[in-house]
């Protein structure tokens, strides 16, 4: 039976494709083009929100790893500042210094990544091997002060950090970020100013900053949309206050403005490490930690700048050891469901990876 | 042009694991060592570990340690190294051993016996 | 500027002030033309919705996370629905993609109905029969030893435990 040209059918973008994460869009297609995406999200969900109910703080950092595979530090950071903010415990300075240190690293190693997918996206599998060898220097600095290269077992924990800095680890770290920057100038050469690049990502999906807003997206995508909300500068935390930066913004919106957003980012979080190892002070690490002690009652809201935007912990306790109710506002969940619904209509099949991978996204915190 | 020209005459970006390693950082979290006479048996250590990796068990030799002792399934830890933070007597320590891999998953629960003091915390080998 | 034309408007339910943000139970049949009154202050960027399970208070809650991206500081909303049969109207057509996700995932998750919602649907499990899995009246760990572990097994029994 002839198919006629106006036929559709459906193509699962799938959990198994090399170019997508471990999700899936069904997407309508029409010819080459998109007609309709619809997610389907619900691969990596583990329950986490419940998972902790039954955990006390401690327990529940160590388990707060895992919500985001890419940046486990971040959400050690985030639970961590919930119990904090509810028990109303002042974390000592140097501790403040070195979780700084550790998110600005974290969120290096993680746009690493997402750079280098962008490239696996569009067939580009050199840039993608380049950008993991990349981040090699930041897993090494993980493995040294946290005692792992990736999940660094609530490391960032109520009340501090778990143990001070390894000796020699600030000049360490210094030489790795010199490395670092001259590796993303080759980066750039390679990938991000090659014309293969910006012909394939110029133009390509723009969001709208109503859209933008009306979808719930943060972080990178809603600053290369012309918002700059940057939770590090609107509502500060740690030590992010007193140290310099810019917000990288972009007033594009498409898909190239959101990798340059990411670049840019780049670029700053190399200077806060570089600030704040200036800037670190001595003193004790943490308060001294209490595994089985009890919760007070009452409920707080944390939000901070995670890798992947704006992530937030709801934790709620009614005086027990274990909290009664901990939400987490998984940036991703905004921006892989209603987002890229929206950004996909209209774009042709070969493109829908790399749209995909320009939201800088984590389908873990995304099911949590 | 320059870029593959660096990467070619360069030198390898990889090892060949696993005749060729480098060694772990001093604080990797690895396969525990237990240290049977250091152990006062107060529980801590299954009572702070976030997956119940473990649990007090009688020992091989009851007449030589009448009391309980961690027993820690491999399979269920994530080695986060709490239990060696809150251990007391420091019984219960990390190396830096991460060749963990088995066929047998009987093989992962390991019995509260004294640990394997020769595996060195620089080199592990398979 | 939002954070003090919010405070006024929500000044009769003893509001709650904290840092930049403000923390208020409102009754519910005046929550929405309250949130709708906060979107045309300018609070347009919704966070998040919570919902917390309060089986002893027969409750449970919503809350709404606003941000305001002009101000820089946060309206958290609550509004208490009856357990046995939670209801509340879709914010979905008022504040867009991200309050429709949301509602989904409470409904799905806590059995919350939000009618004018336009795809209320299955999200994250699939197949699922049983009651709405993150109440606090459906036991999780007894499901999860029932499906999935079997007392008879070594490795096991550490889920039997208490």
């Amino acid at each position: 039976m002839p198919i006629s040209r106006t036929d559709t059918y459906l193509l699962p973008f799938g959990p198994a494709h090399p170019g997508s994460g471990n999700f899936r869009v069904w997407l309508t297609v029409q010819g080459e083009r998109v007609v309709r995406a619809v997610a389907e999200p619900g691969f990596l969900h583990r329950g986490f929100e419940k998972l902790m109910e039954y955990r006390t703080p401690l327990q529940n950092s160590v388990l707060s790893d895992r919500i985001c595979i890419l940046e486990p530090l971040s959400w050690n950071l985030a639970f961590a500042l919930a119990v904090e903010r509810l028990q109303g415990m002042e974390v000592p300075a140097r501790a403040q210094y070195i979780r700084t240190i550790l998110a600005e690293l974290t969120r290096i190693q993680s746009h690493l990544i997402w750079l280098g997918a962008a490239g696996l996206a569009m067939g580009f599998e050199t840039a993608f091997k380049l950008a993991l060898t990349y981040r090699e220097e930041v897993l090494k600095l993980f493995e040294e002060v946290t005692g792992a290269r990736v999940y660094p077992a609530g490391y960032i924990r109520p009340g501090g950090v778990r143990r001070d800095l390894p000796p020699g680890f600030p000049r360490r770290c210094l030489e790795a970020l010199d490395r670092l920057e001259k590796d993303l100038w080759e980066l750039d050469s390679v990938m991000l100013e090659n014309p293969s690049f910006l012909a394939r990502t110029r133009g390509l999906a723009p969001l709208s900053p109503e859209e933008a807003v009306r979808l719930g997206a943060s972080g990178p995508p809603l600053r290369a949309s012309g918002i700059p909300y940057d939770v590090r500068r609107d509502d500060p935390y740690l030590v992010y206050d007193q140290l310099e930066f810019q917000v990288a913004s972009r007033d594009d919106g498409d898909a190239l403005a959101r990798f340059r957003v990411g670049r840019a980012e780049l670029r700053e979080s190399i200077g806060l490490v570089r600030q704040a190892l200036q800037g670190l002070p001595a003193g004790e690490v943490a308060l001294p930690p209490k595994p089985f002690a009890r919760l007070p009652e009452g409920e707080a809201y944390v939000h901070i700048e995670s890798a992947h935007g704006d992530a937030g912990v709801y934790l709620v306790s009614t005086g027990d050891k274990t909290p009664y109710r901990v939400k987490l506002r998984g940036p991703s969940f905004t921006l892989l469901i209603p987002v890229l619904e929206h950004l996909l209509v209209g774009v042709e099949v070969a493109d829908v990876p790399v749209v995909f991978w320009s939201l800088n996204h984590c389908p873990a915190d995304m099911d949590r | 042009m320059l870029t593959l020209i660096k990467y070619l005459l360069g030198r390898d970006l990889t090892l060949a694991f696993p005749k060729e390693s480098e060694p772990p950082a001093e604080r990797y979290r690895g396969r525990h060592v237990f240290y049977v006479d250091k152990c006062i048996s107060c529980g801590t250590c299954e009572r702070v570990c976030p997956n119940r990796a473990i649990l007090m068990a009688p020992h091989p030799d009851p007449e030589r340690y009448p009391k309980s002792y961690p027993q820690i399934d491999l399979a269920k830890c994530c080695f986060c190294g709490l239990c060696e933070e809150f251990c007391p007597t420091q019984a219960i320590q990390l190396t830096g051993d991460y060749f963990l891999t088995t066929f047998d998953r009987a093989e992962l629960i390991v019995p509260p016996t004294q640990g394997d003091q020769s595996v060195s915390q620089k080199n592990p080998s398979p | 500027m939002p954070l003090e034309s919010a405070w006024e408007l929500l000044a009769r339910f003893s509001p709650r002030r904290e840092g930049n943000s403000i923390w208020a139970t409102v009754p519910t049949d005046e929550a929405p033309s309250l949130l709708e009154a906060l979107y045309l202050q300018g609070w347009s960027y919704l966070s998040a919705i919570s919902a917390v399970d309060w089986p002893q208070r027969g409750a449970l809650e919503l809350v709404y996370h606003l941000w305001s991206l002009e101000d820089k500081g946060f309206v958290h909303l609550k509004v208490e629905l009856d357990r046995t049969a939670p209801e509340f109207p879709s914010l979905a057509q008022l504040f867009g993609g991200s309050a429709q996700v949301n509602e989904r995932e409470i409904y799905e998750l806590f059995g919350v109905d939000f009618p004018g919602n336009p795809a209320l649907g299955p999200l994250f499990l699939e197949g699922w029969e049983g009651p709405p899995p993150f109440r606090k009246d459906f036991d999780w760990r007894a499901y999860v030893r029932d499906a999935y572990y079997s007392e008879a097994r070594e490795e096991d029994r550490a889920y039997f435990q208490d």
